[in-house]
């Protein structure tokens, strides 16, 4: 492992990281319908939770990722009590204000959170006492992490709630007819989502050990957006797909920020226009319609 | 349709009341539907047929008003939880999971049978397991019986308008409801169909499921519902077996005399 450069070991594990995040996403936008702008908002509350546990309390860090996965979740509910209620454009502005209104609060409660000077030193993960030594082992982490992030999100999209979930989002009504609430089905979808972003954080805490109130910033979500969306919302590997190329290609083709935001944001308009449910679709009809032509 | 005879109503509505912005939908609208029993609901557009429904399953608010379903007040109750009561409807513009397999339609409408519960969903309870099982078995028996086992895998989103039909018959008697309430069932329906869906209908009846039709078809209203409630301006015109609601004056004045049966104009400010 020692021959790969450190270089590409950290875009693997940033790789890792995303995939979560998209999967986050995708439970939301993907499964339940609902363009939810909160991501990074359960994702710096599970970095914020689990760095502060480990310092603070001195908690054991195997301990804090799932007290981070908690916080992410029960943010997830906080949010989804008020939010969901409102109709599909407020609820995407009320996930963008909530975001940054913890950006806020990161910045300023400088007691908690140190502000904008951040929070340095947070150790690696410890599993079993076992400290996640150099990027290669971060690497495997992660790489498992996904993993289990792919899994659960398959687990809860093929659940009888997951079914439900599809059921809300294909048509509301009729799911109610069928006496299904969609309000406590999207809560439990928005719950998932905090679960799955707030692990992604404290994965990035403790892999960076530093992190500051940037990380509740809105080009997460942008970066999200484009992932699930060209990968394709509502599938399960679309969006895996779109985490791995959208991580990768930006660092191979070196890009300044700006340079990023121009891209993606004609990428998005391409996808919309000519693939709109995402190359995971894409390719499985192009797969379907040469199994139909070849026969 | 005596009430010594028959058991009791599945279904009573007294005085229901609903405006909107003012203009009154419903004024005080009763209705009584016999357990077993069909029953017709007719009137011309913006009569408050759908307001009616609605105010029934709980998807609008009464303005005043009770809905007793076997005897158990519905008030307060919400769609879904009514939904689960045993009392379905299917809508005027046809609704299926067009994401989800034929199979899992069934499937999701048969979800939130009696003591379901989020939790136990959630922790996939060996009760919850038990139910899933049950109704896959009955989903398969559904599928046969619409004969779509073939299609049992298909998205829904892809079948032809007749079979959305049945597959929405289907999934609203997955959980065989006390009373199905149906929302024009026959448009949109290829005339060569009619006769098969209603044949459908009146299976359906015979497994004890009391239906409320809105149809516009008013020949096969008359053809298969015991009782038929005319409903005008918000109000109940009559009630009355479908020849004496055929033969009525007033309903031809209100409804069959000035217009074809598919398309009174008048009133039409609502619904």
């Amino acid at each position: 492992m020692s021959a790969i450069s450190p270089y590409f070991l950290h875009i693997g594990v940033m790789t890792g990281i995303f995939v979560l995040l998209a999967q986050s996403l995708n439970v939301m936008l993907g499964y339940s319908g609902l363009l939810s702008l909160a991501t990074p908002a359960f994702f710096g509350m599970g970095a914020y939770a689990s760095a502060l546990l480990t310092l603070r309390l001195g908690w054991d860090s195997s301990l804090t990722l799932i007290c981070a996965s908690a916080v992410g979740a029960l943010s997830g509910l906080a949010l989804g009590v008020p939010s969901l209620r409102l109709s599909r454009h407020s609820f995407v502005i009320v996930t963008l204000s909530a975001t940054l209104l913890l950006q806020l609060v990161a910045s300023n409660w400088i007691g908690l959170t140190r502000g904008a000077l951040g929070i340095a030193d947070i150790p690696t993960v410890h599993l079993f006492g076992m400290p996640l030594a150099g990027k290669s082992a971060w690497l495997a982490f992660m790489a498992a992490l996904s993993v289990v992030g792919v899994a659960a999100t398959w687990l809860i999209v093929s659940s009888r709630l997951g079914r439900a979930m599809i059921a809300v989002r294909d048509n509301e009504p009729l799911a109610i007819a069928a006496g299904i609430d969609p309000l406590k089905i999207r809560l439990f979808a928005f719950a998932c989502s905090g679960a799955l972003a707030g692990l992604a954080g404290a994965c990035y805490a403790h892999y960076l050990s530093f992190i500051d109130p940037g990380i509740f910033g809105f080009s997460i979500s942008e970066s999200l957006l484009v992932m699930v969306i060209l990968g394709g919302a509502g599938t399960l590997w679309g969006p895996v797909a779109g985490a791995v190329i959208f991580t990768i290609l930006p660092e191979a083709l070196s890009m300044a920020p700006e340079v990023k935001s121009l891209l993606y944001g004609v990428l998005l308009l391409l996808i919309v226009l000519f693939m709109p449910q995402g190359m995971a679709r894409w390719f499985g009809r192009q797969v379907a319609a040469g199994a139909g032509t070849g026969k | 349709m005596s009430a010594d005879s028959s058991p009791g109503p599945v279904l009573v509505a007294r005085d229901i009341r609903k405006a909107y912005r003012g203009v009154l939908a419903l004024d005080g609208v009763s209705i009584e539907l016999a357990a077993g029993s069909i029953t017709g609901l007719i009137g011309p557009n913006g009569s408050g047929k759908s307001t009616l429904f609605d105010c029934i399953c709980g998807f609008q608010t009464r303005d005043a008003g009770s809905v007793m379903l076997d005897g158990r007040d519905l008030r307060g109750l919400s769609p879904q939880r009514i939904a689960r009561q045993g009392l379905r409807r299917t809508f005027q513009q046809l609704r299926v999971f067009p994401e989800l397999t034929l199979r899992q339609n069934l499937l999701a409408a048969a979800q939130a049978a009696p003591g379901f519960s989020y939790l136990s969903e959630l922790l996939r309870t060996p009760a919850v397991r038990r139910h899933e099982r049950q109704m896959a078995q009955r989903a398969d028996a559904m599928l046969e019986e619409l004969r779509l086992t073939r299609l049992g895998g298909a998205l829904a989103g892809g079948l032809s308008y007749g079979q959305k039909k049945l597959l929405e018959l289907g999934m609203a008697l997955m959980n065989e409801p006390r009373l199905l309430l149906l929302d024009e069932p026959m448009a949109g329906v290829n005339p060569t169909l009619v006769e098969g869906l209603k044949e459908e209908l009146l299976r359906v009846n015979r497994r004890g499921i009391a239906l409320l039709i809105v149809e516009h078809n008013l020949k096969l209203v008359f053809d298969i519902s015991q009782s038929v409630y005319v409903l005008d301006q918000g109000r109940v015109l009559m009630r009355g077996t479908p020849d004496e609601v055929a033969q009525d004056e007033r309903v031809i004045e209100a409804y069959l005399g000035r217009r074809g049966p598919a398309q009174g104009k008048q009133g039409a400010h609502l619904d």
